[in-house]
């Protein structure tokens, strides 16, 4: 079997771990809440279908469900192995440990993204009637997917460095981006939840959107592919050194 | 409870059994057989009891809970957290003292709207260390085989989630209000104009305290894997957060407005204004609910979620 062949079996392999257990249930339940609240609106008779729709996203999707379950994932596939002792048998396959981050990234990023976005968007379907819901909606997936790959690859990177990634990915997720960047301003330049509004604003028909955005397009997709590209490098360079025999 | 004797003193015959080698200290022979006396003795010491164990771990459960007694990073996680609790009532102090009364961010009446996720966070670091370990490591039949009951345990552990959160709850607003007297040129006539602060204070962190911390220790006791518990404390709680607002945000009025109820952060600011008997923030305001709703709701989903930890240690495999 040749390098491409185990490369194809890790991604196979990452897929099933991902998909096959119970972290998979958590973050499919965690991705009906959206679905489940724009039908209560809209059984409520809610009325300001855009104000409301772009507080369901920013405050549940954007906020809440994308960082949470982008770290869970992200944490997960590489760190789990970790904690199993299982990555010795993944490091001594003949693959470079380059393309083992890169593996686990894509499907971690994909993971979050399929099911964010898709949550995203039959929920702004239901929210938001009328022929203003498909643009936003597209805006939204675009804007997750983003996220998704920014958000899995700092958690991939976390994952390698230190044994309590999850913890430390949410505290910076929750206090950081939620606190601190609310109260100083300029922290918003090194907030991935910024590059995420900053990209589906951008997109979202309704303009100007009433998104709370402050970053433009271009900022977001700059800074946040620094960020994805730096956290990648990281993780390659953790796990080039990272030494066989030094967790059993 | 027969005498028994030394080492080395002879032990009437069991039925014959297989014989054993190695090396023991002593063999005690007769015509049935022999059998190694290892010296067991009879302890006829005071036994502690239950009390004893009780507390031994609920004093143990509290200083892990801040890493003492174990690794340093293992203290990193909740030190830092504790730290950070602390941040918005040094600046408080820092700005008073420069600036006077002129303008007050952080205000007692205040201080678990800011740090209200440090204290979930906390928690969801710290109970799945408190709990899972012992499931992790198959402990736990350890435990259930000495004086402590199974119920014992589960409130151990609970006394000592309990405590640590109304440490990090208590302390930054202890160290405001005392703070406050001592940067001001009339400390005495501080603390007497403001002497209804305590008691709210109190209240309001116990029920803030009891709703966080029961809710982290029913999903962290539901799984061993300390990944799964983290992210199942802080999913449950910012996913119901973001469902009751958001339903209580659908109409203006209406029966949307009891969904704030859903959501365990906004509950504990409607306690903790009930108790101060301030407004809140817009969101409570149009809600409008009595305030001792937020109080009632708040304590019975610390009862539920005190239940689900009960019966989980009543039925636990050991």
């Amino acid at each position: 079997m040749g390098r491409d062949g185990v490369l194809r079996q890790l991604l196979v392999l990452t897929a099933r771990q991902a998909l096959g257990r119970r972290r998979m249930l958590l973050a499919v339940l965690a991705g009906c809440a959206p679905i489940l609240v724009s039908a209560i609106y809209r059984l409520a008779g809610g009325l300001e279908y855009e104000s409301w729709t772009a507080g369901l996203l920013d405050n549940l999707v954007i906020t809440t469900l994308l960082p949470l379950v982008a770290l869970i994932f992200g944490t997960s596939v590489l760190g789990g192995e970790v904690e199993d002792g299982t990555l010795v048998y993944l490091l001594i396959r003949p693959v470079a440990r380059w393309q083992i981050v890169v593996a686990k990234l894509a499907i971690a990023a994909v993971a979050t993204a399929v099911i964010i976005g898709a949550s995203a968007v039959v929920a702004i379907l239901i929210s938001l009637p009328g022929a203003a819901g498909p643009g936003t909606a597209a805006a939204a997936l675009a804007g997750v997917a983003w996220g998704a790959l920014v958000y899995t690859s700092i958690a991939l990177a976390l994952s390698l460095v230190t044994g309590h990634a999850l913890i430390v990915g949410l505290a910076y997720v929750y206090i950081w981006e939620g606190v601190v960047a609310g109260l100083f301003t300029g922290t918003r330049l090194i907030s991935v939840h910024q590059y995420v509004l900053g990209v589906t604003a951008a997109l979202d028909p309704t303009q100007p959107s009433l998104l709370p955005w402050h970053l433009g397009p271009a900022t977001s997709l700059e800074l946040g592919a620094v960020v994805a590209a730096g956290a990648t490098l990281i993780a390659i360079w953790r796990l080039a050194h990272f030494e066989v025999a030094e967790r059993g | 409870m027969s005498p028994m004797g030394g080492p080395g003193s002879p032990i009437d015959a069991q039925p014959p059994g297989p014989s054993v080698s190695g090396a023991g200290p002593t063999v005690a022979t007769s015509a049935g057989g022999s059998i190694y006396d290892l010296g067991y003795q009879h302890y006829d010491g005071r036994r502690l009891g239950r009390v004893y164990a009780f507390r031994s771990l609920y004093t143990h459960g509290l200083a892990a809970s801040f890493g003492i007694g174990r690794s340093a990073r293992s203290k990193v996680v909740p030190m830092g957290l504790f730290a950070i609790a602390l941040v918005p009532a040094v600046v408080e102090l820092g700005i008073t003292a420069l600036a006077g009364d002129l303008l007050q961010p952080v205000r007692i009446e205040n201080y678990f709207s800011l740090v209200g996720t440090v204290m979930l966070l906390f928690c969801a670091a710290v109970a799945p260390e408190l709990v899972g370990r012992d499931q992790r490591n198959h402990v736990l039949s350890l435990y259930f085989t000495r004086a402590l009951e199974r119920r014992d345990y589960a409130l151990a552990k609970f006394a000592a989630l309990l405590t640590a959160m109304l440490l990090i709850a208590l302390v930054p607003e202890i160290v405001l209000y005392v703070g406050s007297a001592l940067v001001r040129s009339d400390p005495i006539g501080y603390l007497r104009e403001h002497l209804d602060l305590p008691g709210p204070m109190l209240a309001s962190a116990l029920v803030t305290s009891l709703q966080v911390s029961t809710v982290a220790l029913a999903i962290a006791a539901l799984t061993p894997r300390r990944a799964y518990a983290t992210g199942g404390i802080v999913a449950f709680w910012f996913i119901a957060d973001g469902l009751g607002t958001l339903i209580a945000s659908a109409q203006q009025g209406g029966w949307t407005r009891y969904g704030i109820l859903l959501s365990p952060s906004l509950v504990g600011d409607g306690t903790v204004n009930w108790f101060f008997g301030s407004a809140g923030d817009e969101v409570l305001r149009r809600a409008d609910l009595p305030g001792w709703w937020y109080v009632i709701v708040a304590l019975a989903l610390a009862a539920a979620a005190g239940a689900v930890v009960l019966r989980r240690y009543a039925r636990i495999a050991a």
